[in-house]
């Protein structure tokens, strides 16, 4: 009898168990990639170059591969160490934090930031921190210009948007750039916040990332002139230059040398 | 009876207008004879020369004022202190003062004439002034009160001819790249109409020379215009050939030394590849108005790939030799930032230099890694400056500090011990560690929490000081905390102490540290507010310990608006003196500082054995007098006459204070009025 009723409780269980069996599973594979997306993500950053995307609403990821090919292209041409996947976060995230270069793609209107992001912004450029934004949409006053501005009217209040000159070391960061590049010219000039001697908020309207974007065919997806795009280039990898090695260039040391060679 | 009363009238009219005026006569006291003050200089150094020539001072006094009609003369003598004589004394007056303080001796004879009549000073001296004195303004003094010095030099011709640098004098703080000036005074006796050269020396190496067109006999002084350019104790030497015949040799040379403070410190900051490590320490040491920086970041490593010509890049070519052979050593500190030397063609005598830049020249070494381990310097000169056994590994796991040493100043952000060790708990977590093992005499301060690896460590290596951070993270101190401070704090006091450097301190104290016994300090301190800007309404309280133990405070005022306070301590006893300040700013506390000085008590006398003559010389013109030796001078034939001033009044005439007056005035009143009624006029 004892032996009938244990029987009996051993196969329900068994029959249990087979019918949970996908479920475990699938938590299992859930816990596994979320870790190994997390060590990614967090470990073996050191000094190492991070490209973070901030991911603000649904139209935040205008140039989804431009980092594949900057990456790449980072690695054969400098000596800048990098963690190859793009990092993806939002401003609440904890992450952030390790984040020291956050990039901000748009086109369209965007959701305003709240005033409690706004004020991790505030902290996160205060701290250390450096802002790209792109705008990719090539209209000036409008959508995402006009809000990005208020934004950054409100990030930055003491130091608003000025035009970066071209002897800033933005422009001589790696390469030597006379004149201010992109896929679109919608400006002449590249603004920024200059916090102390470093610019922490570096705003482009040239769609510096969609001259990197190229299909599954290894085609550029945006056109413009080979030229344009080789200058843009050139001009974008100067920016993660400067956030890895900040007024570097503006050094005395540089000066003659990088006068002798404009010359 | 008209005439009469008008008479009356006037008479009246007169009274009350002298009543008004009060005039007074005043009867002086004539005097015939000179009042004359005798200031007989007794210190030792009177009989450098010879004793005879200090009899001869005593012979003059005997023979030409004691029993002299012609003039009332007040007997002094006088070394570091003014003493009284009367004639009895004079001829018992022996060479025995320590010291000399000539305007010393000017100033109290000057106090203790107040109100009396004094025509004349007469000096007997060697002009050998050793008390520091920085102050001539009682040569203008007695110059406006019309009291000539007559100076009586004592002789010096039995000399043998000589070159002598008598006296250096320095500024008592020096920044480097700044401009200091070297007051030499050189006495020569025997080199008439010749031209010597006067070298400035640093070790064996001439830095300038100036030329002394030797005139006459005497004392002469030069000034050497120097920039330091490097901090720390810096030795020099005046010098001047040796001439055949001269009486001494020794005293052609004169060495002295310099303390330079660094105006900035000069950090050599080299970086393996463009890092956010690199950049925010960058930016937190260029923000910094006390560092000056140089930095190289090796941005491209010979296998990546360009495709553009060289001109199209910022690249400049990395100046190994220019730096590790020679420039290295005008920094106060270098940083290594995951720097790999063995990518260069690095010639192994410059890590040597490395180490000595560190052990041998008292420099500072600041050691990151984490991306290139350390154990690429394993078996280098450099791996005897770490303080710590390096390994290949590393470990990329996330890691919390744990502060071993929380009352290290180099870890201290806050004041109040609880608070800091909250704030140290409370760091944001790192990443990835070079795994090492801490050397002997090697102080931790931090390591990873639960792997217990050192993450900062510091050690002091032979006469500098080296930390090593092995973590390539650090930054997260800044982009992981509410805001920037503790980060640029850890910095600041990280280089603070690898350094020693007085311009990082809040609050520094500079004087000079050696000094004679009965000298005064000039006690000058900088107060900076926590972001190194001046203070200027701080509360300074300088705590004096004296050679004997006891303890004196002195509120220290500012002295001008760039927050600098300054103070003179008399330094009254040998042996050393310890000076602490602390500075506060409404209520808060700002920094502190402390300093010892050494008195020595070394006879100054016989320093210099030399006749000061321009100094005498200076006396008597900037007083009106005349300067004379123990054998031309003659009292009699001086013709010091007696002064009458207003303080010489014998008595007054004065009317006005007469009872007999008023009456005489009443009395005339009263009769113009019995006179008026008598006579029907009123």
């Amino acid at each position: 009898m004892i032996t009938q009723i244990f029987k009996n409780d051993y196969t329900d269980l068994k029959n249990k168990l087979r019918r949970i069996r996908p479920f475990f599973l699938v938590v299992f594979l859930i816990l596994t990639f979320n870790f190994l997306l997390l060590t990614c993500l967090y470990c073996q950053q050191g000094g190492k170059f991070v490209f973070s995307q901030l991911k603000y609403s649904d139209n935040w990821d205008t140039r989804p591969t431009a980092w594949d090919r900057i990456s790449e292209y980072l690695l054969t041409t400098t000596s800048v160490k990098i963690i190859p996947g793009r990092r993806v976060l939002k401003l609440s995230d904890e992450i952030l934090y390790w984040s020291p270069f956050i990039v901000i793609a748009g086109n369209t209107d965007h959701p305003d930031f709240t005033e409690t992001e706004i004020q991790i912004l505030k902290r996160y450029i205060l701290c250390g921190g450096l802002i790209f934004i792109d705008d990719s949409s090539g209209k000036k006053g409008f959508g995402f210009d006009k809000n990005i501005r208020d934004v950054i009217r409100k990030i930055s209040p003491e130091n608003p948007l000025d035009k970066i000159p071209v002897s800033d070391a933005v422009f001589k960061s790696f390469y030597l750039l006379k004149n201010v590049p992109g896929r679109i010219t919608t400006n002449r000039y590249i603004e920024g916040c200059k916090i102390g001697e470093r610019y922490s908020i570096i705003y482009s309207q040239n769609d510096l990332l969609g001259a990197w974007e190229k299909d599954n065919l290894g085609n550029y997806i945006y056109p413009c002139s080979e030229q344009q795009r080789w200058e843009t280039k050139k001009l974008m990898l100067n920016i993660i230059l400067y956030s890895l090695t900040g007024t570097y260039k503006s050094d005395t040391i540089h000066k003659s040398f990088i006068q002798n060679k404009l010359q | 009876m008209k005439k009469l009363f008008l008479i009356l009238r006037i008479i009246i009219f007169l009274l009350i207008i002298l009543l008004i005026f009060q005039p007074v006569k005043k009867v002086y006291n004539k005097r015939n004879i000179p009042s004359v003050a005798l200031l007989i200089d007794n210190s030792l150094s009177m009989g450098n020369v010879s004793t005879r020539e200090f009899e001869k001072v005593k012979s003059i006094l005997k023979s030409q004022f004691i029993g002299n009609a012609m003039v009332s003369p007040h007997y002094f003598s006088f070394s570091s202190d003014i003493k009284e004589l009367t004639e009895k004394d004079i001829q018992s007056l022996k060479i025995q003062g320590s010291k000399t303080d000539i305007l010393g001796a000017l100033e109290k004879t000057k106090t203790n004439f107040l109100g009396k009549n004094l025509d004349g000073i007469i000096l007997f001296s060697d002009g050998n002034q050793n008390v520091e004195k920085d102050d001539f303004e009682i040569l203008n003094e007695l110059s406006n009160l019309k009291i000539p010095v007559l100076v009586v030099k004592i002789e010096q011709k039995d000399i043998q001819k000589n070159i002598s640098i008598s006296k250096i004098e320095i500024p008592e703080i020096i920044f480097r790249n700044t401009n200091a000036i070297i007051n030499i005074k050189i006495h020569t006796f025997g080199f008439t109409n010749k031209n010597i050269p006067i070298y400035l020396k640093s070790g064996n190496n001439i830095i300038q020379t100036k030329t002394l067109n030797i005139q006459n006999d005497g004392m002469y002084e030069l000034a050497f215009e120097i920039t330091p350019d490097k901090a720390g104790v810096n030795n020099y030497s005046i010098e001047t050939p040796t001439y055949q015949g001269e009486k001494s040799y020794s005293d052609n040379i004169k060495k002295f030394t310099l303390e330079v403070e660094p105006e900035k410190i000069r950090i050599l900051y080299l970086c393996g590849q463009p890092s956010f490590n690199y950049s925010f320490l960058r930016t937190t040491l260029k923000n910094d108005p006390n560092i000056e920086l140089v930095s190289f970041i090796i941005l491209r490593n010979p296998e990546n790939i360009v495709a553009v010509p060289d001109s199209e890049l910022s690249l400049i070519p990395f100046p190994v030799d220019e730096i590790f052979s020679r420039e290295i050593f005008n920094f106060d500190m270098l940083i290594f930032d995951n720097f790999n030397y063995s990518r260069f063609a690095i010639n192994p005598q410059y890590l040597v230099n490395i180490r000595n830049f560190v052990i041998e020249y008292g420099k500072a070494f600041l050691i990151i890694s984490g991306e290139i381990p350390l154990s690429i310097y394993q078996n280098t000169p450099i791996s005897e400056i770490l303080p710590v056994n390096p390994t290949n590994e590393i470990s990329q796991d996330k890691f919390s500090l744990n502060i071993l040493k929380p009352d290290n100043n180099i870890l201290k952000f806050s004041d109040d011990n609880k608070e800091n060790i909250s704030i140290l708990k409370n760091l944001p977590e790192l990443d990835t560690i070079n795994i090492s093992t801490i050397k002997e005499k090697t102080t931790l301060l931090a390591e990873s929490e639960k792997s217990k690896y050192p993450v900062i460590t510091i050690s002091d290596m032979g006469k500098g000081r080296v930390m090593c951070i092995t973590t390539p993270s650090l930054w997260r101190l800044a982009l992981g905390s509410e805001n920037p401070y503790k980060y640029v704090k850890l910095w600041g006091q990280s280089i603070k102490w690898l350094t020693n450097s007085s311009s990082m301190k809040q609050v520094a104290i500079f004087t000079k540290k050696s000094y004679n016994i009965g000298d005064s300090s000039l006690v000058k301190i900088k107060v900076k507010d926590e972001y190194f800007k001046p203070v200027n309404n701080a509360v300074v309280n300088l705590i004096i310990t004296k050679p004997d133990s006891k303890k004196e405070t002195v509120n220290v005022p500012p002295e001008i608006e760039n927050g600098e306070y300054g103070t003179k301590i008399p330094l009254e006893l040998s042996g050393t003196y310890k000076l602490e300040v602390y500075a506060y700013y409404n209520r808060k506390y700002l920094g502190e500082d402390s300093i010892s000085l050494s008195v020595f008590d070394i006879s100054r006398e016989s320093e210099d054995i030399m006749v000061n003559e321009p100094f005498l010389k200076q006396i008597s013109d900037k007083t009106n007098g005349t300067l004379y030796s123990t054998n031309s001078f003659n009292y009699n034939e001086l013709k010091i006459k007696p002064r009458i001033t207003k303080s010489d009044v014998l008595y007054e005439i004065n009317i006005w204070n007469k009872t007999f007056t008023y009456l005489i005035l009443i009395i005339l009143l009263c009769l113009e009025w019995y006179l008026r009624r008598k006579y029907g006029l009123l």
